[in-house]
């Protein structure tokens, strides 16, 4: 099965490249199989390729070239990829998830003019995500890095006639691009000490490293900043509720389940790097907390649901970067995929209620969807236990590991954990007030649209109820100890593709041992999350089912409300403090320097020359004796020259 | 050996100087076209007593050799020079040189 | 320099050098063309005469019979085929400034050349092939029965030089002087198809 692995690669790929060339041509079935069997059939191999590789047993990644891109003296890059653990945990993830998005696209944007348009892009993008992780070397993960990139700012900005959109794509574009400068630094600081950029070569020299300790900080530093860019944390984090703009399943993907777990991704297969920083992991750590913090807050007062979801995927990442931060990378994995699962669940039946309810998006214009709306409803609430992190759903166990990790960490351990205990009762605080105020209380639904209020075809609700059980059993793969002995399937996965890494940096005396927590702390670790989560949600019930609130027009916000609404006002101090001042720069170098300067002289030369040229051909007088006159002048000078200054 | 038939070889070499500077002013200033040519031919033969010059003194025969070999080519020269200003005249009805100005810028 | 005034040669070749330089001088500032062609056939007398005292009397026969002989005989006839006028004085003098500066540089030349040739050093003698080095120089045709063969006397020697070691330039002006030749005739035919 491993054999086929190419085509995983490849029928994307083939897939986008087919659609694209007759995109305008081709009836919309026909799009739509190609565009689902393109990633469907990936799914199963890997499947396969899943079981072919004995994951618990195999230490030894399985690499494969599919052809020679760079030989550039000791410089080689291939289009190399390296099948081990984590890198098919990923594909999986992409694909599978993928394929069910592809499906409910189908449905999505059925009726629309480009539609056949869309799965060329999303097949692009399935391309370039596995490129991303699936490539033996940092130079294929940034063309994959950078090809979802551009399948984002194609897929927000897929309905190019909105300003809205077309703009969220430029954003989210050249967000991304500030902290890919990161990323490149990164590159080169890599390949200038290592001498290499396959991660492979990255493992077996981590032990020479010694001595280029404090320098490891800043390589991991650097790559974190494109982490920061692409996987919206602080402060890049302002493109992603902008890039809600886009088509809901481009959303669901791209911007819950994989683009933006890219980063996440990125410092696990880095981990020869991250594990031996001293103080930048500590760094990333932070980072990620205070996001998670930062994010809920903002959704506490949003009134377009799916701007509600953006924001608590800034937040979720946050859990995921403060994961990595304090070394747990198989408890940032976990949450990495319970998010995908409940994350994209949860686009995906706010995508099904504003089908149904005919763009409408604002939830102050929704209300008791449940009775028109089973499946979605049924479905969202599993999406919303589990993102809250109540038990037994998935995000209770991955959150919770998180969580304890960050306890034990050494130093800042506890404070991280404070942080992410207040997150997680604003998570669970936010993400039922989304619930009571779409699916219970008073209908607040305009007359024509509850006309039409059904549930939506069976293309979106079957991906629904897929995702559905997916996030809800999805967390049993890694439970705690305490718990009833535990199971510890993920941790002994992921074993092979970290222990090299964590057995170097023990050795070196980095990691300090976290403090072994006692069971009983265990337990009230435990009891406090579940706690808070439950605390928030009654909370929300009161608020919003018991006392029917409902958010105010946009006009009438005041005070603290006012201030979370308007997200802090980031937006509109990054626009004053940087783009103000970098457009005027431009305008003003466009103007001075660019035409009058530069065209200036190179227009200047061309007249210079023309001017001599007008006034040399004044010699040309045609009257023979003034050329007689030229030879003789000549003659006297190589005469004279020839005489007294010899031959 | 410095003297030809008694007489230092500058002067020979001045008479040559002389004759061809006169040419030269003849080529300049003269604007017909016949009185320019018969500049050149005095060019040419001040040409051809240096060579003469030279000849006589390194006691080498090929200087002479070149010279019979020049005249006959200034007659081949004389002949087609003159049949181009015959041409000329014929279409300009002039021989004023600053009248065939058809290469002026 | 050492001057034997007494040597007759001296005063021939002042006298010949004064008929050349002044019938120079005649050719060009003379307005009429018949003068300056008359006036140039006196310079190549007077240059032959100069060619006689260097004995190089071969030349100094060519001299008379090619140039004063043929190209001035065409000259002429081309000049009276034309009618060629008096030039008014004037046209010499047209653009003073133009005029000035040739003369300048033209007298600039002309002091080149004289100071070089008088300071220059001695004129180097090469050893001498073919000839003896004697003014009336021989050339050395091979050995007949033992005895050296000399071609002696000038003409003797220019003409077993150019017919034994240049015959091949010689060949090739002849071929120059028929290409003249036809081309003359081409460039100066009167072409009847076209009317004058």
């Amino acid at each position: 099965m491993l054999e086929l692995f190419p085509l995983i690669i490849l029928l994307p790929l083939l897939g986008a490249f087919i659609n694209g060339l007759f995109y305008r041509k081709m009836p919309n079935l026909v799009a739509a199989w190609i565009g689902n069997l393109a990633v469907a059939i990936p799914f199963f191999i890997t499947l396969g390729s899943l079981f072919a590789y004995h994951p618990m047993e195999n230490t030894v990644p399985h690499l494969f070239t599919l052809f020679e891109w760079i030989h550039v003296g000791n410089f080689q890059v291939d289009f190399a990829y390296q099948v081990d653990q984590l890198s098919l945990y990923m594909t999986l993830i992409i694909t599978g998830i993928g394929s069910l998005i592809h499906l409910y696209s189908v449905g999505y944007m059925h009726g629309e003019e480009g539609f056949n348009r869309f799965f060329v892009y999303l097949n692009l993008f399935i391309f370039s995500m596995l490129n991303l992780v699936l490539g033996d070397n940092l130079v294929l993960m940034f063309l994959g890095w950078e090809g979802v990139g551009l399948c984002s700012y194609l897929l927000i900005g897929f309905d190019y006639h909105k300003d809205s959109a077309a703009n969220a794509g430029m954003k989210a574009f050249i967000t991304n691009r500030i902290g890919d400068v990161g990323f490149a630094v990164g590159i080169f600081l890599t390949y200038w000490y290592v001498g290499s950029v396959r991660y492979v070569d990255l493992i077996n020299a981590l032990p020479y490293a010694l001595p280029y300790k404090e320098i490891i900080n800043w390589v991991a530093l650097a790559f974190f900043i494109g982490a920061i860019g692409k996987s919206a944390q602080i402060p890049l984090y302002v493109w992603l509720p902008d890039a809600m703009a886009g088509p809901t399943p481009v959303s669901a993907l791209i911007h819950a389940a994989t683009m933006v777990t890219a980063g996440v991704f990125m410092i696990a297969r880095l981990n020869p790097i991250f594990y031996a920083t001293t103080w930048a992991s500590d760094y990333i750590a932070i980072t990620g907390a205070v996001t998670a913090l930062f994010a809920a807050t903002i959704g506490l007062q949003q009134t377009d649901i799916k701007k509600v979801l953006a924001y608590s995927t800034v937040s979720q990442l946050g859990y995921m970067f403060l994961a990595m931060g304090v070394g747990a990378y198989t408890a940032g994995m976990f949450h990495l995929m319970t998010h995908a699962f409940f994350k994209a669940l949860m686009f995906l039946g706010s995508g099904s209620v504003i089908h149904a309810m005919h763009h409408e998006q604002d939830m102050r214009n929704m209300g008791n969807l449940k009775n028109y709306m089973k499946i979605t409803w049924i479905t969202f609430m599993i999406g919303t236990l589990a993102i809250a992190g109540i038990p037994p759903f998935s995000g209770f166990f991955s959150k919770d590991l998180i969580l304890e990790k960050a306890y034990s960490h050494h130093g800042i351990g506890p404070i991280l954990w404070g942080i992410g205990i207040a997150g997680a009762f604003t998570t669970a605080f936010y993400m039922f007030r989304l619930v009571f105020l779409t699916f219970y209380g008073e209908e607040r639904i305009d007359v024509h649209v509850k006309k039409h209020l059904h549930e939506s075809p069976w293309q979106i609700t079957v991906p629904l109820v897929l995702l559905a059980v997916g996030a809800a059993f999805a967390g049993f793969l890694q439970v705690p100890h305490i718990l009833g002995g535990g199971v510890h399937i993920l941790e002994d996965f992921f074993k092979p593709v970290f222990e090299q890494s964590l057995k170097v940096a023990d050795s070196w005396g980095i990691t300090k041992e976290p403090h072994v927590i006692s069971e009983s702390t265990e337990w009230i670790l435990l009891l406090i999350s579940v706690g808070v989560a439950g605390l928030g949600i009654f909370l929300s019930y009161n608020i919003f089912q018991v006392k029917k609130t409902v958010p105010p027009k946009d006009e009438e916000f005041q005070g603290m409300a006012k201030v979370l609404y308007n997200k802090y006002y980031v937006d509109e101090i990054y626009d004053s403090t940087i783009i103000q001042p970098v457009m005027q720069i431009s305008d003003a170098l466009a103007e001075d320097v660019d035409q009058k300067i530069i065209d200036g002289s190179v227009l200047g030369i061309g007249r210079f020359f023309s001017g001599l040229s007008s006034y040399l051909r004044k010699l040309q007088t045609g009257i023979v004796g003034d050329y007689a006159l030229y030879i003789v002048l000549g003659a006297i000078v190589v005469v004279f020259f020839l005489f007294y200054k010899g031959a | 050996m410095n003297l030809i038939s008694g007489i230092p070889v500058p002067y020979y070499l001045s008479l040559a100087g002389i004759m061809f500077t006169i040419g030269m002013f003849g080529v300049l200033l003269r604007r017909n076209a016949v009185v320019i040519f018969m500049s050149v031919e005095l060019m040419l033969n001040a040409v051809n007593l240096v060579f003469i010059t030279f000849s006589k003194s390194t006691a080498q025969v090929g200087g002479e050799v070149i010279v019979f070999f020049v005249m006959a080519i200034a007659a081949a020269e004389a002949a087609i020079g003159l049949a181009i200003v015959i041409a000329i005249h014929r279409q300009k009805k002039t021989v004023h040189v600053d009248e065939m100005n058809l290469l002026k810028w | 320099m050492d001057i034997d005034l007494n040597q007759v040669s001296f005063i021939f070749f002042l006298v010949f050098a004064g008929i050349v330089v002044g019938a120079s001088l005649a050719v060009i500032l003379h307005k009429n063309p018949v003068v300056s062609a008359a006036s140039l056939v006196l310079a190549f007398f007077g240059l032959a005469g100069v060619y006689a005292i260097m004995n190089a009397i071969f030349i100094a026969t060519m001299q008379v019979l090619v140039y004063a002989g043929a190209i001035m005989v065409l000259v002429i006839f081309v000049v009276m085929l034309l009618s060629l006028r008096e030039e008014t004085h004037l046209e010499i003098w047209k653009n003073p400034l133009k005029q000035a500066m040739i003369v300048l540089f033209v007298l600039v030349f002309l002091g080149i050349i004289i100071s070089a040739v008088n300071y220059s050093s001695d004129i180097p003698k090469l050893p001498p092939q073919n000839g003896t080095s004697q003014p009336d120089y021989a050339y050395n045709l091979g050995q007949k029965e033992g005895l050296p063969l000399v071609a002696k006397g000038n003409t003797a020697t220019v003409g077993a030089a150019t017919f034994l070691e240049y015959l091949l330039p010689f060949e090739l002006v002849s071929v120059l002087l028929l290409a003249a030749v036809i081309g003359a005739v081409v460039i100066a035919k009167r072409d009847k198809l076209r009317n004058l």
